[in-house]
């Protein structure tokens, strides 16, 4: 019951950062998928591996979700060739 | 305690500790990594509150009282109600040092929800509506309607008297 | 009766595959990164279902080490074609 209703956010979440129109509005549900699998991962082995896992994952998608972010600033719009 | 119940009750106490927490170690008033400077402004452009906006760019870029509320969680549900906690509190401490933040805002929401999953144990709170719980409370405050959510965010940081000053 | 196909395999590989469309149809570099994260996410969550807990470990520690290292590459290249673009249209002006 609990890990379907996490999935259906996940779900959602993922069909709305290929829909959405600004970048930045991507990261930030890209952030919700990210926590919302962390807590699958939690919650679908229970044993304390599993946990350290999920705050692993955590931790590292928030990192790259920094270094994202940051690029996004520092190339303000890409230069694409033909 | 029925569960759509539990999950609805842990999810605001969830938001309403990591928000207070948050906003009472300054993350409203600027961006605490570079990352967040991106995201505050653009929310600023769509129409949203500049202080809101830092807020949620400081959510995205480094670990702050909502993740601590998340992994403390999850610690708690798989190793044990203290130990697990203060597992992820140790956790998310190095995340924050990893991502140049010199922040405490994480280990702090990480010990306080450890505190009050302990308590609501004893009145029938499972640890799993906790986790859930959190899920929904930040995907109000991400997923659904990001100028809306960071106006209240400014409300609030305005009430706490942490609102930026940049502009 | 269809929650019963909301499991963790199933919601991992619908993750991958809206990231790999994600990935094929954005034009810009820095969207396909971000749909990549995407896909690192339902890439991390098939190897838990499968139970391989360790691969999953050492997934989720160097799938952001790769994003970070192709940042960098995107960085690079934007800043050797804008001074290309620059010293161009000094020798048009010239």
């Amino acid at each position: 019951m609990l890990i379907e209703i996490l999935g259906i956010i996940v779900v959602l979440m993922a069909l709305r950062t290929l829909v959405a129109q600004n970048r930045s509005e991507r990261l930030l549900y890209l952030n919700v998928i990210g926590f919302s699998m962390s807590a699958i991962i939690g919650l679908y082995i229970q044993t304390p591996f599993g946990a350290i896992i999920a705050i692993t994952f955590f931790v590292t998608s928030t990192l790259s979700s920094n270094a994202i972010a940051y690029s996004l600033g520092r190339v303000k719009e890409e230069i694409m060739v033909k | 305690m029925n569960e759509i119940l539990g999950i609805a009750i842990a999810a605001v106490i969830c938001w309403v500790n990591f928000v207070l927490i948050d906003t009472w170690m300054g993350l409203p008033e600027g961006p605490g990594v570079k990352g967040a400077d991106v995201i505050g402004r653009s929310v600023q452009k769509r129409g949203g509150d500049l202080a809101g906006g830092f807020f949620q760019g400081n959510i995205v870029c480094s670990p702050d009282a909502s993740a601590g509320t998340l992994l403390a969680a999850i610690g708690c549900y798989a190793i044990g109600i203290p130990e697990g906690g203060l597992i992820a509190a140790v956790l998310v401490y190095f995340g924050n040092r990893l991502c140049a933040d010199p922040g405490y805002a994480g280990t702090t929401g990480a010990l306080s929800i450890t505190v009050i999953i302990f308590l609501t144990s004893f009145i029938g709170f499972k640890t799993e509506y906790f986790i859930v719980g959190m899920v929904i409370a930040i995907l109000t405050i991400q997923g659904i309607y990001h100028p809306g959510a960071s106006r209240l965010l400014g409300k609030i940081a305005h009430k706490m008297g942490r609102h930026t000053k940049l502009t | 009766m269809y929650l019963d196909f909301v499991n963790l395999t199933t919601i991992s590989a619908a993750l991958a595959l809206i990231g790999t469309v994600g990935i094929i149809a954005l034009p810009k570099p820095l969207d396909k990164v971000i749909m990549f994260a995407l896909l690192q996410g339902g890439f991390v969550g098939m190897i838990v279902a499968a139970k391989y807990l360790d691969v999953a470990m050492a997934a989720a520690i160097f799938d952001p080490i790769a994003t970070i290292i192709l940042l960098i590459g995107i960085i690079k290249i934007n800043e050797v074609r804008k001074k290309n673009q620059e010293s161009q249209e000094d020798g048009n002006l010239a």
